[in-house]
């Protein structure tokens, strides 16, 4: 049996592990790709830093300390070398490296994602299973309507109507941004999302604030997810509760609440956890619209206005950030529904 | 399970409790101007040797320059550090006095030797606005003899050559002088950088303000330069990123701004007769116009670009198209420049311009592509004037980009026709003259890359006339010779010029002392106040 047990495992590992070759192989492409695009957009770099009126010797100067002077191939490998090191080189926007940029905005994102993915899951969940449970009843009706809404419209337009209603309308909510211009810079940056920065410093009304303004564009995100994730539960908890182990279990006589949560919903966890890991890598690479109609300031809107900037370094640097974290929670979510899901090999 | 009742009830109670205890607390505090702008253009931060175009408008408040712009005589120069010019008969040498009791941030006195440092610094750094000192023939070898502190309160300033004092004081008045502080700016040095690294996101400067905090389209914090010798009203200034000019806005409305400066012509309309705003503006040293290459075959022949100037209808796309914001001009001196003509000679007239094109062998017109930027006004501007052309026989066939891709495409000469943007970087006539008319070399290796370049634009007698305006010591004559300038202009250039901006500015009731200049260098802060 124990032998049995290993094999199975040593099965596991072995198929994580050609996972993670996959994982390195998607990241050399995605660079590459990336390298690639970036630089046979129509934009010159050079003109978006030096401007309209440079004297040609400072824009010969610039292309030389950008390195664009040299060969496609040659920019590329050197970028690798850089990028092995760490090194994403530097943002000609803000003037400071790539890797402390990401580091300013990426937690900004995080801090939003995570709170829509809590909420999300928390909401979603034991929605989708009660839908489920009570399928063809008026609660799974109402269930499957907010599920269709949060789906088919698109996030920004949620978003514009969560301002027009609860900022504009009725004034029961902040304006845009991260936090109140009066409280910019009263808290030093420890974790880099701003809320937990306020509570640790004991910045109650910097923390009212944060949250505040964290509120709605956490809330307009989570509802998009939380539409995807109540329709997958109903939909696999559906296909759980009409599984013969269910009928086994009623003619056990076990009780319903315990066929549907341990019996039903632990079948489907597995694939479960994967939907929510991939949404929530959805939420860290794709709350671009969202930070941009809140004016959040995200990895999302850095990454825009690197784009309209033509700073390559930026846009780089933030893609194979994104790339990197979707790809590895992606990674995660296969490996757990290995582990999760006893049939998988 | 609760039911219908009362869970109608808990959300009408939670509606009611949200109203009373709402997240905002609307109005921005009463010690902190909120100023929303569109910021994004801003790259490299706030280094007065390096920042150009975006940031122009922040810098006069972070750095003090010998020469400002004088409120009291529009279109003059005052000193600022400066209290007293004196100019050489030759005018070769100028002789700079310092005021005393000036101090930067932390009280350090601002000496002769921090201005000679300042003007040294921005010619050896050689980044993108250096170009207005190297026009005075400055380079990184004579700098460091050309510029002196000859007294501890005396600055000189000897020329390789001559240049009119209208030119070498307005310089002097631009963003690139602002004056640092040597010794902070060299302590934080880097593999000799002169502390651009540092300046980039920290100031040391005599103005008003000091930099808190820039986050790259998002917002920029300047708070009181404590120990300066002029202080603000008010000791902290915010400047938030606005993409929208519609969430611009809503946000002042609201009151979360307290004044916007990038609102579009529909807010503005918005906003008209509202008693809760006051609209200030001023006519801005900015023009769009329209240039046509001359490595096109149809844009040699002069008939053709007089046709194309009388078929455009200025007054229509000033009033439809950037009502309050754009207003007609034609010469290519906007109005606040010593010398500008104000007379506009052109207007839509089909029949002269059909016949001109008749006249130059294109009886059936011709097509042609026209470039612009995808951002309001262009795309606007481009279909007006594709629908004004198309009467006469000229079909334009528009290309919309990215304006860095625009632009790119100009540098490069590949353009047929493309509308463009030029904002002064001084008072001075010379700095429209020198971009738009002298041509010496028109090869692809020239130094000199301006607005006639781009366009294979060489006229003799316009380049001759306006290095010679650059020379001229006798004011009264240089200007006559701009007034001829423009009218000869005209007539030869493939440029027409269509619009000057209006800096349009919204504060809130309550909200007082700002002061717009007519270019963003010449802007100032500090004054404002909130009753």
């Amino acid at each position: 049996m124990s032998s049995l047990k290993a094999r199975h495992w040593r099965s596991r590992v072995g198929a994580s592990a050609s996972g993670l070759t996959a994982m390195v192989a998607t990241l050399f492409g995605l660079v590459l790709v990336t390298f690639v695009i970036g630089r046979a957009m129509p934009v010159d770099p050079v003109l978006a830093i030096v401007g309209d009126r440079a004297t040609p010797d400072v824009v010969a100067r610039v292309r030389l300390e950008l390195g664009l002077d040299r060969p496609l191939l040659e920019q590329f490998w050197i970028y690798l070398h850089h990028i092995a090191r760490g090194d994403f080189g530097t943002s000609v926007m803000t003037g400071q490296s790539v890797v402390a940029d990401v580091l300013h905005f990426f937690p900004a994102t995080m801090e939003l994602a995570t709170l829509a993915i809590l909420v999300a899951v928390l909401v979603g969940v034991p929605l989708g299973v009660l839908a489920a449970a009570r399928a063809g009843s008026r609660l799974d009706a109402a269930v499957r309507v907010i599920s269709l809404t949060g789906q088919s419209t698109p996030v920004f337009v949620q978003a514009l109507l969560c301002l027009l209603v609860f900022y504009v309308k009725l004034g029961i909510a902040p304006g845009l941004g991260q936090q109140d211009i009066a409280f910019d810079g009263l808290v030093p940056s420890v974790t880099g999302a701003l809320v937990i920065d306020a509570a640790l410093d004991r910045q109650w009304d910097v923390f009212r604030d944060a949250l505040a303004h964290l509120a709605m564009p956490a809330l307009t995100l989570a509802f998009v997810s939380m539409s995807m994730i109540v329709r997958m539960t109903r939909t696999f908890m559906l296909d759980a509760l009409s599984g013969e182990f269910v009928v086994t279990a009623h003619a056990k006589g076990l009780s319903p609440l315990r066929i549907v949560w341990r019996h039903a919903f632990g079948n489907v966890a597995g694939r479960l956890t994967v939907v929510i890991v991939l949404a929530y890598a959805g939420l860290l690479e794709g709350a671009v619209l969202t930070e941009t109609v809140f004016g959040w300031p995200g990895l999302g809107q850095y990454l825009t206005r690197s784009l309209l900037n033509a700073d390559m370094n930026a846009v780089l640097g933030a893609t194979v950030v994104i790339g990197t974290v979707y790809v590895v929670l992606n990674f995660g979510a296969d490996v757990a529904y290995r582990l999760l899901d006893p049939r998988v090999k | 399970m609760p039911t219908r009742r009362e869970f109608l009830t808990s959300g009408a109670a939670l509606a009611a409790a949200s109203c009373l205890c709402p997240l905002s607390a609307n109005a921005t505090p009463r010690n902190i101007v909120v100023i929303g702008k569109a910021i994004d253009g801003i790259v490299n931060g706030f280094d007065p040797a390096e920042a150009y175009d975006a940031s122009a408008d922040v810098l006069p408040n972070l750095y003090r320059t010998l020469m400002i712009y004088d409120r009291s005589s529009p279109g003059q120069l005052t000193g600022d550090l400066a209290e007293r010019v004196d100019v050489a008969p030759n005018g070769l040498s100028y002789r700079f006095t310092l005021r005393q009791g000036l101090k930067f941030g932390g009280g350090a006195p601002v000496t002769a030797q921090d201005v000679a440092f300042s003007l040294q610094r921005a010619v050896k750094m050689n980044k993108s606005p250096s170009f207005m000192l190297t026009q005075l023939g400055l380079n990184a070898s004579n700098v460091q003899d050309a510029v002196r502190a000859s007294q501890d309160n005396v600055v000189t300033l000897t020329l390789p050559e001559i240049r009119a004092s209208g030119l070498v004081l307005a310089t002097l008045s631009t963003t690139v002088t602002g004056v640092v502080e040597q010794k902070t700016v060299m302590a934080h040095d880097v593999n000799g950088d002169m502390g651009n690294l540092w300046l980039r996101k920290h100031s040391a400067g005599a103005g008003p303000y000091r930099l808190l905090d820039w986050q790259a389209a998002d917002h920029i914090i300047l708070g009181a330069n404590a120990g300066a010798s002029m202080q603000p009203s008010l000791p902290r200034l915010a400047i938030r990123h606005m993409g929208e000019p519609a969430t611009e806005l809503l946000q002042l409305r609201k009151s979360d701004l307290d004044i916007a400066r990038t609102l579009g012509s529909d807010e503005l309309h918005a906003l008209a007769g509202d008693p809760a705003m006051n609209i200030i503006g001023t006519d801005a040293l900015a023009l769009i116009y329209v240039q046509m290459n001359k490595a096109t075959p149809m844009f040699q022949k002069r008939e053709v670009l007089q046709a194309i100037k009388w078929s455009i209808d200025y007054e229509s796309i000033a009033a439809h198209v950037t009502p309050g914001l754009w207003n007609t001009w034609q010469s290519f001196l906007p109005k606040g420049t010593p010398g500008a003509l104000t007379g506009k000679p052109y207007r839509k007239d089909v029949a002269k311009a059909k016949a001109l094109l008749k006249a130059a062998g294109y009886p059936d017109g011709f097509t042609i592509t026209f470039d612009h930027p995808n951002t309001w006004p262009y795309p606007d501007i481009a279909q007006a004037m594709q629908a004004d052309l198309a009467q006469v026989g000229i079909r334009l066939q528009l290309l919309a980009g990215d304006y860095a891709q625009v632009l790119a495409k100009r540098r490069a000469r590949q353009h047929q026709m493309q509308i463009g943007r030029f904002a002064a970087d001084h008072i001075d006539s010379s700095s429209f003259a020198s971009y738009f008319l002298p041509n010496t070399d028109d090869s692809d290796a020239a130094k000199v890359k301006n607005g006639a370049w781009n366009n294979h634009f060489v006229d003799a007698g316009l380049t001759a006339a306006a290095l010679a305006a650059n020379r001229e010591l006798d004011t009264a004559r240089r200007l006559a010779m701009y007034e001829q300038m423009q009218r000869d202009f005209w007539e030869a250039a493939p440029i027409a010029f269509l619009l000057q901006k209006r800096d349009v500015a919204v504060a809130r009731q309550g909200v007082t002392g700002l002061a717009i200049g007519p270019i963003d260098a010449y802007t100032h802060y500090s004054g404002v106040r909130k009753s």
